[in-house]
């Protein structure tokens, strides 16, 4: 069982399912536009990548430093479901600056929940984080897509996170017993 | 001018950092991004490769049809469809929309795909989500969302207009 559990662990599935990408797309190039098509594709992803390269590793460092700077099992004592608008704006704001991936943000989330964040300030986190994380405007999104549609999308989501404080508590309410008790369990915070 | 603003907060948390926990906590900031650093490396070399492929395999007028302007309520459909299923970060993803966008695809498309990606992704969902946070949390977020891919899609074109 340990072993079993071990080799889950090493395989990352996002990782199996980007290489299931690639060699899609690289299938359809090689098809359609053969050798020369393969070399145009991987000289834009150099250029691609020297683009992003220092920003991104610069965006890590801070991720790093964030998470020795605000614990959150610390953070999470002040996310309770009685701790009202500041509760919220402490979800909404520690999901603003949560940098780094999947991989950062739920086990982020998890070790919230266990020390206490509610539902509501726990839907600002995650809508937050999602829609308008700071790191990945700054690192991703102006550079690539622009200012003009940057700021378009920014204006039409801005008040999603808002709108999901309130409902997901509402709806969460609504939910049959059966599921409501599936709490999650404390996952280890490696 | 974004990397100057970085490269400023990132050496002000390690002053604070150093400050106020030490040569440890400096230690353990330094672990915390190497972790990552290593998860991610791979990641994000496959994710640069997927992009620019994609756009040598995507030829514009395919985009143009149906992620174009004129492509209108099928433009933002198809959109959401794409940023809902495709399993990526934004080191695939944010490129990917920037050579989509490059080659004729719309704004309310293109604002329909990164919010649905956001907001209502299965497999980070499935993969992430339910199991960190719980099924009761996952499920009733994701029925909240539902609608906001949408109602991004439908807004953003005439917001846009503003600055163009």
């Amino acid at each position: 069982m340990v072993l079993l559990t071990r080799i889950k662990r090493r395989i990352d599935p996002s990782l199996l399912s980007l290489l299931a990408i690639l060699a899609i797309v690289v299938t359809i190039v090689f098809v359609l536009e053969g050798g020369d098509g393969i070399v145009e594709g991987l000289r834009g992803s150099w250029s691609l990548t020297k683009r992003a390269l220092p920003i991104t590793l610069l965006g890590m460092g801070l991720a790093g430093t964030l998470q020795v700077l605000a614990p959150p099992g610390v953070v999470g004592k002040y996310m309770g479901d009685d701790s009202g608008l500041l509760g919220l704006a402490i979800g909404m704001a520690a999901g603003l600056i949560t940098p780094g991936g999947p991989y950062v943000m739920y086990p982020i989330g998890n070790a919230l929940m266990a020390s206490g964040a509610g539902i509501g300030p726990m839907a600002g986190y995650v809508s937050a984080r999602n829609l308008v994380t700071v790191n990945r405007l700054v690192v991703w999104e102006l550079p690539f897509l622009g200012w003009p549609f940057t700021l378009t999308r920014l204006i039409v989501s801005f008040w999603m996170p808002i709108a999901t404080v309130i409902l997901v508590p509402i709806v969460y309410r609504l939910l049959p017993h059966a599921i409501r008790d599936k709490a999650p369990s404390k996952v280890a915070n490696e | 001018m974004t990397l100057g603003v970085m490269a400023g907060l990132f050496l002000t948390s390690l002053l604070v950092i150093k400050w106020r926990h030490g040569n440890e906590g400096v230690k353990a900031g330094v672990h915390q991004t190497s972790t990552m650093l290593r998860r991610i490396a791979p990641m994000m070399v496959m994710g640069m490769i997927i992009a620019a492929m994609a756009s040598v395999a995507l030829p514009s007028e395919v985009i143009n049809r149906w992620l174009g302007d004129e492509s209108g309520m099928t433009g933002v459909l198809i959109g959401i469809a794409v940023g809902a299923t495709v399993p990526a970060g934004p080191y695939v993803v944010i490129p990917l929309l920037g050579t989509l966008m490059a080659n004729g695809a719309g704004v309310g498309p293109l604002a329909a795909f990164i919010t649905a990606w956001s907001v209502i992704p299965i497999s980070r969902s499935l993969v992430w989500e339910y199991p960190f946070l719980g099924a009761p949390f996952a499920i009733s977020r994701y029925l909240v969302a539902l609608a906001f891919p949408l109602i991004a899609g439908l807004l953003a074109p005439p917001v846009f207009t503003l600055f163009e």
